[in-house]
Parts: structure tokens; C-alpha cells; sequence
């Protein structure tokens, strides 16, 4: 109950936040249309447009960045206040960074499965039609780990400027080459095979494979990976999280 | 104001994961991404399946993979393949891609009549005004981070206590914008002409025309940096990468695009990316300065008045006792 009470504030918080509300709603959905819009020409009128890639590529993107919603519900000036309160209470300190994966799970699960449903029926985006759950259970899961990714930096850093501008590093990098912005084979066979390493590649090759081929090979494999990632960085959470350099 | 700009340098090493993103990290990015875009190649990469063993004569531009099996759709999406074609009973080959119509019909062109069309490719924007595009982006992006001294004085009453000596908030922004400036300048310019010399890779500008291109990014992402940080209270980074990247879009600092949309084109017209880009493309062509004079002026006149803008704003907060 008491966790509960303190999750259910935390959400509040970020949802009383309009940069992080507008970031994780309206700007997935900006993203998407000005890139597909932007890259229309490169697109034939074949089974996938512009607004098709990049609806995947940048809901992958938009997704991974809750690192930065994440490390603003935790640790940002007004809400340091509050932890603070709650590090003198009698309450376990897992409660603390819990709570702050949990607010922002869940804020990121209901607005990208919203995104993801608007995109498919208003904006006939190809979701995959009637595999679109299993979509939403890929974002889903890059959601979760995104939170708890964010939240471990914050831990790890002890600070949230510091967590966000390192943990976007690793997010641009991953992403360029994993294909988010432009495809990585265009840059000879070297690149292509070192992009295999970059998880982002996986994700996308995931989705588009349960898109357009309804071949589910990579799904399992993706999400227990994202599932196990998460789970270690809640570990790193509980072994690096030192409420007492809140005080000072 | 030259104590503010020391001071400035002197708290460096409490921001130290900012420096080296800004210093290391981030001129780490621009040469990576020189050094690849020379590498970006326009090759059409074509699955071509049939059982049968036909030869095709060899050309640059088209790489061919014979395959038995038709490979997955999503190889597609993916970039693996750009097109797929297969051969039907009557022999004629039939085209799947993903690509605009032009390039499916020279795909086509070149299996019909091993030649590619000639000038198929609609033209090509040089390399330099690409990499300043990212550049441009980085930049914006990059100062405010820079700029971070700024609200955290503000949020530890610094701020308060500084406008109590001799200097007023205009020179506090000015001495904040130098830092800013010689923060994203410096680095940046050094990336670009290590890049250039030592690794041959060509970028377009003479070393010249790159120092002055620079001061006007460099200008432009500091008095934008600082008009963020006048006018938003929280979340300034994540605020200004939001409109850094729609803008940068918008003004098609990636990709050259032509819209059908006149109030979206007016928009784009608005943005000073845009003129930037259209200065930079010129240059990069060989023009002079001053035949883009307005395109000049324009951006410096968004430099001013982002400038100007977080200067009153700072100003009419401190008149308000907000600070």
C-alpha cells in the first residue's frame, strides 16, 4: 500500500511535468511524421512507405529515450527534495528507486501502446495489422528497460544531469547503428556485421521480421534479453543506490 | 566579466562528463561521421532469384547476389537488399523494391539491358553541407549542456548574489555565451581539421571557409543555447533536443527535401537552419560569401535576436524578483 502511495505520487509528478508528458506522447508521433514526411521521395509505392520505417524506427527511439524521463522522476531538483523526506522514513530503499521504475513504466507502456494503436488505425501506420500486440509487447519491454536503465544511472551517478547526458551517449550510438536513421548496409559489409553488436539492430530486425514476414524467431530471444537487462540494472540499482549522498 | 569567464573555466572540473562529451565524445561523433559518409555508398545491393545460372555484366553501381530462395520482405526494410528480382515464366524479370518509382525502372534498365540509365540519380548534395548539417545539430543540441552554469546559478541563488557586484545580467549572458562559444568552437573546428589533414577525407571547404561557417554555427547554437536557458525553468536539455532535432529536420539539415505543403515550406523558410544550409551549399559549390549576403544577414539577425530575447526575459525575471 505504502509503495503503492509513494508510485502513485511519483507518477503524478511526472505527469505535472509538460516537457517529459509532451516528450513521451506528441513527439514520437512529430518524429514519425516529419521523417516519413522528409523521406517520402526515397520510398516507392511498394508495401512499406516512408511513414512505415519510420513509424518502427522512431517509436524504437522515442522508446529508449524514457532513459531520460526516468532519471528526471528520480533525481530532478524538486523531487531530490521529497526523497530526501522519504530516506529519513522507515521505509526500505528499494522502495525509493522502485518506485520511480514503476511511475515511469507505466506512464511509457500506456502512452507508446496508445501512440502505437493511434498510428496503426488513424494514421494507417503498418503496425503489423493483426500482429500489433506482439509489437506492443516489444515496446513494452524496451519501455521497462529503458525505466530501469535511466534509474540505474541515476543510482550509479548520484546525479541526473550527469545520468541523462552519459546515458544518451549509448543511445545515439547504438541507435545510428543499429539503423534507426539511415540504414547501416549503405555503409559496406564491415559496418553492416559490426551493427549485429548494437541491440537496436535487433529490436528493428525483430519488429520488421513480425511485420512483414510474420516470423516470430526473434521475438522471444529479444524480449527475455531486454527482460534480463532490466533485472540486472535493478540489481546494479540495489547494490550502487546510496540514499545518505542525498542528504548532503 | 573576464573573472565571470575565468570563473567559468575554473569550475570546469566539477562538470567534468560534460567537458569530455563536448570536448571528446562528441568530436569523436563528427569525425566518425566524416569519415563514414565518405564510405556511404550508393550501390544498389539486388537479390536476384533463380535457379538458373544466368551472368550479368559487372557494374559499380550494382551489386548482385544470386539467391535460390526468395529472402525474407523484412530483409528489405532492413536495407540488406534494395530490391528483389525474379524471373517469370515468359522471362521477363519482375522488380520488387521498396524504392521510388526511378530507381525500381533502373533496376529494371539494368537487367533488361545490363547498362544502368545514365544520370538516374536525382543530384546529389555535396558532403560538406551534410557533415555541417549534423554539425549544426550536435551543436544545438551540445551548447545547452554547455551552457549549464547558467541555471544552476540561478538554482543555487549564485545567480542573486553576482548581480550584487558590478556586473549586470547582460554581462553575465555575454561572459556565459564566450564559454559557450569557445566550448563548441574550438573542439568542433579541430575534429573537422584533424579529419581533413590526417586522414585525407575530403570535406568540401578549405580550412578557411570552415573557421568562418563555424563562427556562425558555433553563434547561432550558443545564442539559442542561451535563449533556452533564459526562457525554461526544468527539463532545459531535454526541451532544447526536442526542438533542435524538429527544426533541424524541418530545415533539412539531413536530407534535401521538397515538400507540397506551403504552410509547412513557409515554416521551413522561417527557421535559420535553413538559411544556414543554403549559405553552406554554396560555399561548398565554390560561390562567394557575399553573393548569399541575405542569407547572411538572416541568420545573424536570429543570432541577435535569440540574444536579445533571453537577454529581456532575464531581465523582466530579475526587475520581478524571480532570481
Amino acid at each position: 500500500m505504502r509503495f503503492l502511495r509513494i508510485a502513485k505520487f511519483d507518477f503524478e509528478n511526472i505527469l505535472r511535468n509538460p516537457t517529459l508528458l509532451f516528450s513521451n506522447t506528441v513527439m514520437p508521433l512529430i518524429l514519425i511524421g516529419l521523417m516519413g514526411f522528409v523521406t517520402q521521395s526515397f520510398f516507392g509505392s511498394g508495401n512499406m512507405s516512408s511513414y512505415d520505417y519510420y513509424g518502427v524506427s522512431m517509436i524504437t527511439l522515442s522508446a529508449l529515450l524514457i532513459i531520460m524521463t526516468a532519471t528526471n522522476a528520480f533525481m530532478e531538483e524538486r523531487v531530490k527534495r521529497a526523497n530526501i523526506r522519504m530516506i529519513y522514513a522507515p521505509i526500505p530503499k528499494a522502495e525509493i528507486y522502485l518506485s520511480k521504475i514503476l511511475s515511469t513504466y507505466i506512464l511509457g507502456t500506456l502512452s507508446f501502446s496508445i501512440i502505437l494503436m493511434i498510428g496503426q488505425y488513424l494514421f494507417h501506420i503498418n503496425y503489423g495489422g493483426g500482429n500489433l500486440p506482439y509489437i506492443l509487447l516489444l515496446v513494452n519491454m524496451l519501455v521497462l528497460f529503458g525505466s530501469c536503465f535511466g534509474t540505474m544511472m541515476c543510482c550509479v551517478m548520484g546525479d541526473e544531469e550527469k545520468a541523462s547526458s552519459i546515458s544518451q551517449l549509448p543511445v545515439l550510438f547504438f541507435s545510428a547503428f543499429g539503423g534507426i536513421f539511415f540504414s547501416v548496409y549503405g555503409l559496406g559489409k564491415t559496418v553492416a556485421a559490426i551493427s549485429n553488436l548494437s541491440p537496436v539492430k535487433w529490436i528493428l530486425e525483430c519488429a520488421f521480421r513480425i511485420i512483414y514476414d510474420n516470423d516470430f524467431a526473434l521475438l522471444l530471444p529479444v524480449t527475455f534479453s531486454l527482460f534480463g537487462a532490466s533485472i540486472a540494472c535493478v540489481i546494479v540499482c540495489q547494490l550502487t543506490f546510496k540514499p545518505e549522498d542525498f542528504t548532503c | 566579466m573576464l573573472n565571470l569567464i575565468r570563473n567559468r573555466f575554473l569550475r570546469i572540473p566539477d562538470k567534468m562528463h560534460i567537458m569530455i562529451i563536448a570536448v571528446v565524445v562528441m568530436p569523436l561523433f563528427i569525425g566518425a561521421a566524416i569519415f563514414f559518409s565518405g564510405h556511404f555508398t550508393n550501390v544498389y545491393k539486388v537479390a536476384f532469384i533463380s535457379d538458373h545460372a544466368i551472368s550479368f555484366p559487372k557494374s559499380k553501381s550494382i551489386q548482385i547476389d544470386k539467391i535460390n530462395e526468395r529472402p525474407a520482405t523484412s530483409s528489405l526494410a532492413m536495407g540488406k537488399y534494395n530490391a528483389f528480382v525474379e524471373v517469370n515464366k515468359d522471362g521477363e524479370f519482375k522488380v520488387t523494391t521498396l524504392k521510388g518509382e526511378s530507381d525500381k525502372k533502373a533496376i529494371q534498365t539494368f537487367f533488361e539491358g545490363g547498362k544502368l540509365p545514365e544520370n538516374n540519380k536525382t543530384e546529389q548534395r555535396g558532403i560538406g553541407t551534410n557533415i555541417l548539417g549534423f554539425v549544426l545539430m550536435l551543436a544545438l543540441m551540445q551548447g545547452v549542456a554547455l551552457t549549464t552554469f547558467y541555471p544552476e546559478d540561478r538554482n543555487n541563488s549564485t545567480f542573486k548574489r553576482i548581480l550584487t557586484s558590478p556586473v549586470n545580467s547582460r554581462q553575465y549572458l555575454a561572459a556565459q555565451g564566450i564559454f559557450t562559444f569557445i566550448c563548441l568552437y574550438v573542439p568542433t573546428f579541430i575534429a573537422i581539421a584533424i579529419t581533413k589533414i590526417c586522414f585525407g577525407v575530403e570535406i568540401g571547404f578549405g580550412l578557411g571557409n570552415l573557421a568562418v561557417l563555424l563562427v556562425i554555427l558555433a553563434s547561432l547554437a550558443t545564442a539559442f543555447s542561451l535563449f533556452m536557458a533564459s526562457i525554461m525553468d526544468r527539463n532545459i536539455s531535454l526541451g532544447t533536443s526536442g526542438i533542435s532535432i524538429i527544426t533541424c529536420i524541418l530545415a533539412g539539415c539531413f536530407f534535401n527535401f521538397t515538400g507540397n505543403i506551403k504552410v509547412l515550406d513557409v515554416l521551413c523558410n522561417i527557421l535559420p537552419q535553413k538559411a544556414f544550409m543554403i549559405l553552406i551549399q554554396a560555399v561548398e559549390n565554390g560561390r562567394a560569401f557575399q553573393e548569399f549576403a541575405g542569407q547572411l544577414t538572416y541568420t545573424v539577425t536570429w543570432v541577435f535576436a535569440l540574444w536579445l530575447v533571453g537577454s529581456v526575459v532575464t531581465n523582466r525575471r530579475i526587475k520581478k524578483g524571480v532570481y
